[in-house]
């Protein structure tokens, strides 16, 4: 795929509807996002449902209509009756707090995608395969450590070479740089570009931070109430 | 006279033990498999569900094994069918008292069998599915190994429980000296026979047993941690 045809296709094309009741509150979010920009980042006000376009689109949350299209690849269509199951959509989601397995070690978690059975032992090609891509992020020395003992950002690396190393459609984070101090915020963001431009793949990222946006090169969504629901308001 | 004793307490400590182990084995595959149903359902009925198969907990163990009866009797719907497809009986015979202390330990596995997967953070499940594993890849990889130790447990104090059932068991298989006369049982018979010494030596040998295992679930009991704290939507 060349550059024009990516110009011409939007690489991410939903458009959801999810309505929440709990006994006190109603929260309605109806987010359409038709986007070319091979970068994009999600911005608004906490609470106003970011996290959920990230789950929709991860297969985590069922909208209650509308469709998911990414990457030419339908996930979601109400109309159809059509919902991808989270494991055939092949995305690569980073969880807020990097839900890495707190019972496996560094390695184990790394290379715990490459194999989709009951059965969780690497072959010698797959453990070659994750220590590959834990010198990637420097991280081979922790290999058998378990994550609990991990710094911050030595758990994110981890997460990130989770995702990586199954060659995902596309890259959701979740907040990914919010909680890291500013010196390692700033390596992560090169990490991140870096492994975006390997993977060549797009981006969607959730985040407060304009200087996230700048540093990525990416386009800002902005999230916002509207007549008591969330829109988003400046989609392409 | 403690030997002789000691000798005739063997057989059916070996008969409690073998009952014990079998009516665990049955708990545990169903209360597992229940545990995570219970834990992961939605459904409206779950929790009369769950009351349901507490029952056994709290009904007197002798209504509990007169409902065996009927229901596995040479003259019940169960023990007919088991009769013709089998040709398995289960009154008066061990498979009938390893059958009466496996419902009677079942709400002991269950119950923390589902509030061990219950604590299991779904993200981390989720973050299983999101890395292409099956649910059963979930189940065994990550939701089985972090309830493990809650499981484990609930399995213990389910195999005390079946070791010293009493009631159930009389009921539907009796007391057959070698053949279905347990621990528990043979106690009460020692002591209705006034054999003070013998019911001395075998209650003595069960409570050990059974302190032991008290002290395995005091160890394998999970220490209570720290949830997860909200997601932001």
């Amino acid at each position: 795929m060349n550059a024009n045809e990516r110009l011409e296709a939007p690489w991410c094309d939903l458009h959801i509807r999810k309505t929440l009741r709990t006994a006190n509150r109603r929260f309605e979010l109806d987010v359409a996002i038709r986007a070319q920009a091979r970068r994009l980042v999600l911005m608004g006000p906490s609470g106003i449902g970011k996290t959920m376009v990230l789950q929709a689109i991860a297969g985590l949350l069922r909208p209650d209509e509308g469709r998911i299209r990414i990457g030419g690849l339908e996930f979601y269509d109400s109309v159809k009756g059509l919902c991808l199951s989270p494991q055939k959509r092949r995305v690569g989601y980073l969880f807020q707090d990097y839900a890495l397995l707190p019972h496996l070690s560094v390695l184990s978690n790394v290379g715990f995608g490459l194999h989709s059975g009951v059965w969780g032992r690497m072959r010698k090609q797959q453990k070659e395969e994750a220590v590959h891509w834990l010198e990637r992020f420097q991280i081979a020395h922790l290999a058998q450590q378990r994550p609990r003992a991990l710094s911050g950002g030595q758990q994110q690396r981890v997460a990130l070479a989770r995702m990586a190393i199954l060659k995902p459609r596309v890259l959701l984070l979740d907040e990914p740089f919010s909680a890291l101090d500013p010196d390692l915020r700033h390596a992560m963001r090169e990490e991140v570009d870096g492994l975006l431009t390997a993977l060549d793949i797009p981006l969607l990222m959730v985040t407060h931070d304009e200087q996230d946006r700048i540093a990525l090169n990416a386009q800002a969504l902005r999230l916002s109430h509207a007549e008591g629901r969330t829109v988003c308001l400046d989609s392409l | 006279m403690v030997e002789t004793s000691l000798a005739a307490a063997m057989t059916p400590l070996w008969l409690s033990l073998k009952v014990a182990f079998f009516a665990t084995i049955l708990s545990a595959i169903f209360g597992v498999a229940l545990g995570l149903y219970l834990a992961r359902s939605r459904h409206r009925a779950r929790n009369i569900l769950d009351t349901l198969c507490t029952l056994p907990m709290v009904l007197p163990p002798t209504v509990l094994g007169y409902y065996l009866l009927v229901l596995f009797g040479s003259q019940g719907l169960l023990g007919q069918w088991l009769d013709a497809a089998f040709g398995v009986n289960l009154v008066f015979s061990l498979k009938g008292a390893i059958v009466a202390a496996a419902i009677v330990s079942f709400p002991l596995v269950f119950k923390p069998a589902r509030a061990a997967f219950e604590s299991v953070d779904p993200r981390l499940e989720q973050a299983g599915r999101v890395l292409g594993v099956s649910e059963a890849g979930v189940i065994v990889r990550i939701s089985l190994p972090l309830a493990w130790r809650g499981i484990m447990s609930g399995v213990t104090l389910g195999f005390v429980r079946a070791l010293g059932e009493f009631g159930a068991t009389l009921m539907i298989a009796g007391s057959i000296p070698g053949k279905t006369q347990t621990l528990s049982i043979a106690i009460y018979e020692a002591v209705q026979a006034g054999r003070d010494a013998d019911a001395h030596v075998m209650a003595l040998l069960i409570s050990c047993v059974c302190i032991a295992m008290l002290l395995l679930v005091t160890w394998l009991t999970p220490a209570a941690h720290r949830k997860g704290e909200a997601h932001e939507r």
